[in-house]
């Protein structure tokens, strides 16, 4: 049996647990401040860090400004003489060494033909769709062939045009139309002899300034 | 009946097994821990702490300095009894037919005056017949908002608060029924200036009063009387050189009146005879005590040891308890209020 008259109401009653929900929550927002403190620390002192950095590298940048200034306008002189340089050597490479195409040429005429002119056409525009500016040169031919076998002795000519024995820069060589024909000359009151005459026309490929 | 058996019996309220008693109020505040070690509950510590000055009923409150508790005394849970000249304690005879207690008028009935602030507690604790004995008491609500901010905050927190003639009786019990079985027997505990008396019958309590006199009237009596400092009273009333057992008598009178109406009350009414009396609390001269109480009802008291009624741990006591054990009736009641009640509601 005992007695026990209890005069302590309900409302007086406190949770003897250490871990109750106000001490929890209360020992939480210490945490959560805390934390916030820390990391706002962190990041002062990372700010400070970063700012100190920022500093030294303006005093740097400071520093070595002019020559950088001098570096950049060297970088462009260098840059338009390189540019001018490729341009004149785009150019170099673009033309037709007639010299060479000439002595070429003489060595390989047949005998039976003889040329009577010889003019060389030079276009500069664009080459197919989307390339590079171009000289496009064009060699127009005239000659007179024996009447042994002209047509065999003008495509012997047309064949070493075409072969890499020639320049081996001619993309085509073509015949313009009446090209070739026959003219018979009165020599004498009762002899003719007849002649054959042709034209060519020799398609160089397009040099392009590079 | 238990709501929740079976598989749920984790959810059951868990018994309180470390608790200490705290009797404040009085001369000094007496702290005793229990502990239930397996079954048994064993007075693990006790000690004397300063006296805290209980405020007076027309006084403004005041904050008491929180209770600092040494370390063997620590525990979760207080169980606080009060000592206060102002505290009412009353074993009330109710028909049994009144089956909701919360509907009597405890203020008429124990007779609380208009405009009181006061907290009342009570508890049915037998019913014989026609009638139902409940045990009341009151305590200002001064005193009780002092002694809860003893304990403001932290551990321990008070499970339990009671005046202290309500706590001591569980103490009696335990003394009762541990060493002198169903016999009819008076405890006395003698406070400051306040005793209780209370009689048992077959291990219930049959009578309570409250005699307003205690050891202060006794040192106040033999200090007028031989015209001594207070320091000397202990001595004139241990030693033999001046006889002081007249004027104590006298002071006495009104007191041994009440308690040989007590005996002869139970004694009618239960149809027994008392030959037991049990002395303890602020035996100041316990010599005097004891043959003023064994010429006036011709019984011989005997002085008990409030602390032996329960197992103690070989380091439980400090110095300062040595030769004051029988005052710690009020703090051990207190706390086997809380271990015992809280046993039964487990089980």
């Amino acid at each position: 049996m005992t007695y026990h008259v209890n005069l302590l109401l309900d409302d007086e009653r406190r949770s003897a647990s250490r871990f109750n929900v106000a001490m929890v929550l209360r020992v939480s927002i210490m945490l959560g401040i805390g934390m916030i403190l820390l990391v706002t620390m962190m990041l002062f002192v990372a700010g400070q860090e970063v700012s100190m950095k920022v500093a030294k590298a303006q005093a740097k940048w400071d520093h070595l400004k002019p020559q950088y200034s001098e570096l950049q306008s060297l970088r462009r002189v260098q840059s338009e003489l390189r540019a001018s340089s490729r341009q004149i050597e785009s150019c170099r490479l673009s033309r037709l060494t007639l010299g060479a195409e000439l002595a070429q040429l003489q060595t390989g005429v047949p005998e039976e033909i003889q040329l009577t002119a010889l003019r060389i056409n030079q276009l500069v525009g664009n080459q197919k769709s989307g390339a590079a500016s171009a000289r496009n040169f064009e060699m127009h031919l005239s000659g007179k062939v024996s009447s042994d076998n002209p047509k065999g002795n003008v495509d012997k000519l047309i064949a070493y045009l075409s072969s890499s024995a020639y320049t081996g820069r001619v993309e085509s060589v073509t015949v313009p139309n009446n090209g070739f024909r026959k003219e018979t000359v009165r020599v004498s009151v009762t002899e003719t002899r007849t002649d054959w005459y042709f034209e060519l026309v020799c398609k160089y490929r397009p040099r392009s300034f590079e | 009946m238990n709501p929740l058996p079976g598989r749920f019996a984790f959810t059951r309220k868990k018994a309180l097994a470390d608790v200490i008693g705290l009797d404040v109020g009085g001369v000094t505040s007496r702290v005793v821990r229990l502990k239930r070690i397996g079954d048994v509950i064993t007075l693990v510590a006790a000690d004397l702490l300063p006296r805290q000055m209980l405020p007076e009923k027309d006084s403004d409150l005041v904050q008491p300095t929180p209770l600092l508790l040494p370390k063997p005394l620590q525990a979760l849970h207080a169980a606080v009894a009060v000592t206060s000249s102002q505290a009412v304690v009353r074993l009330l005879s109710v028909p049994s037919s009144v089956e909701n207690l919360s509907q009597l008028n405890f203020n008429e009935l124990l007779g609380i005056p208009e405009g009181h602030t006061c907290r009342i507690g009570y508890e049915a604790i037998s019913t014989e017949g026609r009638d139902q004995s409940i045990l009341a008491s009151v305590l200002p609500e001064k005193q009780v908002k002092w002694a809860l901010s003893l304990l403001p905050q932290g551990v321990p927190v008070p499970c339990s608060l009671q005046t202290s003639g309500a706590a001591v009786l569980n103490c009696f019990a335990r003394e009762l029924s541990a060493h002198h079985g169903d016999a009819p027997a008076i405890f006395v505990h003698v406070g400051n200036d306040v005793t209780d008396v209370a009689v048992f019958f077959k291990g219930r309590l049959a009578l309570y009063r409250q005699c307003m006199m205690g050891s202060q009237l006794i040192v106040k009596t033999v200090q007028e009387r031989f015209g001594i400092e207070e320091e000397l009273v202990p001595g004139v009333l241990e030693d033999d050189l001046i006889d002081a057992s007249q004027p104590i008598a006298i002071a006495m009178e009104p007191f041994l009146r009440q308690l040989v109406l007590a005996r002869e009350f139970v004694e009618r009414k239960r149809s027994c005879r008392i030959e037991k009396v049990l002395l303890c609390g602020a035996l100041l001269g316990t010599k005097h005590w004891t043959a003023h109480i064994s010429n006036t009802m011709g019984i011989t008291p005997e002085v008990w040891n409030p602390l032996a009624t329960v197992p103690t741990l070989p380091e439980a006591f400090s110095e300062r308890v040595k030769g004051m054990e029988s005052r710690f009736a009020t703090a051990v009641g207190a706390a086997l209020a809380v271990l015992e009640v809280d046993h039964d509601v487990s089980r």
